[in-house]
């Protein structure tokens, strides 16, 4: 536990110790409004007569939680490795790599988690999004979604030790199409019928559609909702169980791997 | 147990791509007590740092086996961890953005160690390399030597019974990397169940720090002794440089005659003074006292006499047949 709150308390520090405060509080508010302000503009703007636009905006800033957190654990694997140099004695230390890991994962879902709260503030008004929380389903869901996204990140940062070079294109590349098919953006029923069924077992699908439900109060279009809330909480807390567990067996044999290998403390000045 | 350390027959080979493959180790034993200071000495490339990543966990042997505290590095990893530390020279280790004081803290941390006794620590140590004014200070404002002292620190703040120093004074300034050498050798005496091992490429550095010292080249270790055992295997002779105020041929043939057989002089000059220096090499130490009579005898002042030591160096280079610095530019580094 304590190997776990030093690597939330280093996360924390790396992601506000650059700047004041205050600056920094500014920064965590505007930071998601990149992800979301094309989807404003799309549905918004340009297709309001789809009346998507609380869909793929409640999609896209829960997408947007889960990335942050995976994406941050697979770099901080390089960061560590090659820029702090610090990742052998994390490795060497009593702490387990997947505690360091989890506990850096916590840090940028919470941060994450702040920016939506921050944001959803004004968009809700703004917007005249559909806000009726079901605070019981809004915090399970939150729990779960960590453990999908410490899952995930676990298993990238398992790719990510057994790789020297960061290939930054393969990463965007995962981005984007697990964007797409997790339904953040658009129904994937708009998919022909077998992607739409693929989207469906998206790891990240049943999260995102649970925490569209249990803050807009509502089933919003028809993906995933053949299934009562109850029961996507099921499924989420299926696929949480399930990614979480993989991304810690994957995790470890990485780090065996990179003990093997010799990468635990390589540099190659990439 | 008195042993800390048991390595047997260790080998690694690093497959690499589109090349030979490398052998970083070709069967290195050795064995390290408790209380002991041992140096793994060789040039860059012969296989020191190999050695030293296999006992601490960070990589894998090829085959052979080693164990800390009894506990098998490849098998028992989860248990070798917690009694070990790494310390790394030559590197910029550490986050840039946390303090000295949070930085210690959050290792320490890492190794589940109660706060106020890791806090008490981390003074304790910081006020002796001298940096305890400099806690709050970022670590990207330290130099290479305060930073390596941070290392230091980390390293000890967690009471290993292993201390694995890999060149800890590589980069780092003399008045820095005496108070390192001297950090090490109190604490390595403060309690018995501690043990160091050390790589490094000073020659003087080992000499001064190391019980024992082994010298590892080309992945094989050539020697495994005390530094003054590896420098009177060289010659058992007693060596000493002598000026002296004056000294003409007919008498230094008398001296040379008196001294007798297998007694060696050679007649010079002094560099700065320019005056005879006589360099002895002499079969018994005692010979000295005669050799210093001969000269009163004829009627010759010292000015100045120092015995010569033979050095780690001329330890090497007897074995390998190089000196330290061409075997250094020939290997290939790991």
């Amino acid at each position: 536990m304590k190997g776990f709150l030093a690597s939330m308390y280093v996360g924390l520090q790396i992601e506000s110790n650059w700047t004041k405060k205050w600056v920094w509080l500014l920064y965590l508010a505007a930071y998601p409004i990149g992800s979301f302000l094309a989807v404003i503009i799309l549905y918004g703007v340009f297709g309001q007569k789809t009346g998507l636009l609380p869909y793929a905006l409640y999609g896209t800033i829960f997408y947007y939680s889960l990335s942050m957190v995976f994406f941050d654990m697979a770099f901080s694997v390089h960061d560590d490795r090659e820029h702090y140099q610090t990742l052998k004695y994390i490795f060497l230390s009593s702490t387990s790599y997947r505690t360091y890991l989890c506990g850096r994962a916590a840090t940028r879902y919470l941060i994450a988690l702040a920016g939506i709260a921050i944001n959803l503030c004004w968009l809700v008004p703004v917007l005249r999004l559909p806000f009726h929380p079901s605070w019981g389903y809004f915090i399970a869901g939150a729990v779960l979604g960590y453990l999908v996204a410490a899952g995930l990140g676990l298993a990238m940062a398992s790719v990510f030790l057994l790789t020297i070079k960061l290939d930054v294109d393969v990463v965007d590349a995962l981005f984007g199409g697990m964007f797409v098919l997790s339904g953040a953006l658009f129904p994937p029923t708009a998919f022909p019928a077998v992607f739409a069924r693929i989207a469906e077992f998206v790891p990240m699908s049943p999260f995102i559609e649970l925490m569209r439900r249990a803050v807009s109060g509502k089933v919003l279009t028809g993906f995933l909702s053949d299934l009562s809330t109850f029961q996507l909480l099921g499924r989420v807390t299926l696929s949480a169980a399930v990614l979480f567990a993989l991304g810690s067996v994957l995790v470890s044999f990485g780090s065996r791997q990179a003990q093997r290998k010799g990468y635990i403390d390589v540099t190659t000045a990439f | 147990m008195h042993t800390a350390i048991q390595v047997e027959n260790l080998t690694r080979v690093f497959n690499q791509r589109g090349r030979a493959p490398f052998h970083a180790l070709r069967g290195v034993s050795f064995d390290v007590s408790y209380g002991e200071i041992f140096g793994l000495l060789g040039p860059n490339g012969a296989g020191k740092t190999t050695t030293i990543k296999i006992m601490s966990t960070l990589l894998l042997p090829t085959s052979g086996c080693a164990t800390v505290a009894g506990f098998d590095v490849e098998k028992d990893y989860t248990h070798v961890r917690p009694l070990i530390s790494l310390i790394s020279g030559g590197e910029t280790s550490g986050y840039g953005i946390l303090t000295v004081e949070e930085q210690l803290w959050m290792f320490s941390q890492f190794y589940g160690m109660e706060t106020p006794l890791a806090r008490a620590r981390i003074e304790e140590y910081l006020k002796v390399v001298g940096m305890w004014d400099s806690r709050r200070q970022q670590m990207n404002r330290l130099s290479t030597g305060m930073r390596q002292k941070v290392n230091l620190v980390r390293g000890l703040v967690t009471d290993p019974k292993v201390l694995f120093l890999d060149e800890p004074t590589l980069g780092v300034d003399v008045e820095a990397s005496v108070i390192i050498r001297s950090i090490v050798r109190d604490w390595v005496q403060e309690k018995p169940e501690r043990s160091v091992i050390l790589t490094t490429h000073y020659m003087a550095e080992a000499d001064e720090l190391c019980s024992r010292v082994a010298i590892i080249n080309h992945g094989l270790i050539l020697a495994n002794a005390a530094p003054s055992q590896l420098k009177q295997d060289l010659d058992s002779r007693a060596h000493y440089e002598i000026t002296v105020d004056r000294l003409d041929g007919k008498q230094f043939d008398l001296i040379t005659a008196f001294m007798g057989e297998g007694n060696d002089l050679v007649l010079g000059a002094d560099k700065v003074t320019n005056n005879p220096m006589l360099v002895a090499h002499l079969m018994h130490e005692s010979d000295i006292v005669r050799l210093i009579t001969a000269l009163a005898g004829q009627g010759v002042t010292l000015e100045y006499m120092r015995k010569l030591e033979p050095t780690l160096e001329d330890a090497f280079l007897k074995m390998v047949g190089r000196r330290f610095e061409d075997e250094e530019a020939a290997s290939p580094v790991s």
